[in-house]
């Protein structure tokens, strides 16, 4: 096979490429979900940077989530719009604080605990967002309900990321490859 | 698989932050505000969500002001067309009721001011 000879570089750009394509289609995904309000996401296209946390270092950990910016900016039409805006800064701030976590307390935190946190930090930046660009005060209202679907629905991502890792395959071989 | 000691902590944090955001966003707001009621130069201020029934005395006799489920009214006055009395109850910061001939004045005055009228997307 070709790929054997390939070097763990260009290994690492494949894989950012992939998790890439796998944050648009789960963002396809994520946009059939039926909403009462938009903002509000499941989060399932953060899978992919939630299970690639131990595997790349933090530069393409970024890239990948550049990549899904971009694709769930595509997917929901919201590319060129202030929506954007809140899901890139949204979407960082979860990234960062999931990356930090993961570092300090990797060994007393599982993927459950990195996925709450980070919900808890993409949720609240994009509120204090919210505060000072759209709603006002009125803006922490939609706090509470956020925040709450937000523990819900990390809790089980987290959980679903950490069978994933310890069980798949492709992760194994991937792992002793890169 | 088995949850790890700062899982839970995560968790803790997050559930914190709802019910902090919960109790400051809906419970703070809750509290509607206070009823000004002036007359003959003097001001008193009562909270809108405790029920109380005051007697404020004006030049031509006592207007009867009534705060009851969050909302103010003036239940009789001793003026001759009762303006006041017919006016509905008011609850919402910037409301008023006066009765002119009695020179009482009541207000309601606002914590949160800044409401949502309408939202789109």
């Amino acid at each position: 096979m070709t790929r054997k000879s390939t070097s763990s570089p260009t290994k690492r750009a494949d894989l950012v490429a992939f998790l890439g394509a796998i944050c648009l289609f789960l963002s396809a995904i994520e946009y059939m979900i039926p909403k009462p309000i938009p903002f509000l996401r499941v989060g399932i296209a953060n899978l992919p940077i939630l299970i690639s946390l131990d595997l790349l270092p933090i530069p393409l950990l970024l890239l990948v989530v550049v990549l899904k910016v971009i694709g769930q900016g595509l997917i929901g039409g919201t590319l060129f719009s202030y929506v954007f805006l809140f899901s890139a800064v949204g979407s960082f701030a979860s990234a960062f604080a999931m990356i930090l976590f993961r570092r300090i307390f990797g060994r007393h935190m599982s993927l459950v605990g990195v996925g709450v946190l980070g919900a808890l930090f993409s949720n609240m930046t994009q509120i204090v967002l919210a505060r000072f660009l759209i709603f006002g005060e009125g803006a922490w209202l939609i706090a509470p309900p956020f925040l709450a679907l937000g523990t819900v629905t990390a809790t089980a991502l987290g959980i679903f990321a950490e069978r994933f890792v310890a069980r798949s395959r492709w992760l194994a071989t991937l792992r002793a490859a890169l | 698989m088995r949850l790890k000691a700062f899982d839970y902590l995560a968790i803790s944090l997050s559930l914190l932050a709802v019910g902090g955001f919960s109790i400051y966003a809906y419970a703070g707001r809750n509290k509607t505000g206070d009823v000004v009621i002036e007359a003959s130069g003097e001001q008193w201020i009562y909270p809108l969500n405790v029920d109380r029934t005051e007697s404020v005395r004006g030049p031509i006799g006592a207007t009867i002001v009534v705060i009851k489920d969050g909302k103010a009214f003036v239940q009789d006055s001793p003026c001759p067309d009762k303006l006041c009395v017919h006016m509905p109850a008011i609850s919402q910061p910037g409301q008023w009721i006066a009765c002119l001939p009695n020179r009482v004045f009541v207000r309601v005055r606002g914590t949160s001011d800044q409401k949502i009228d309408e939202l789109s997307y």
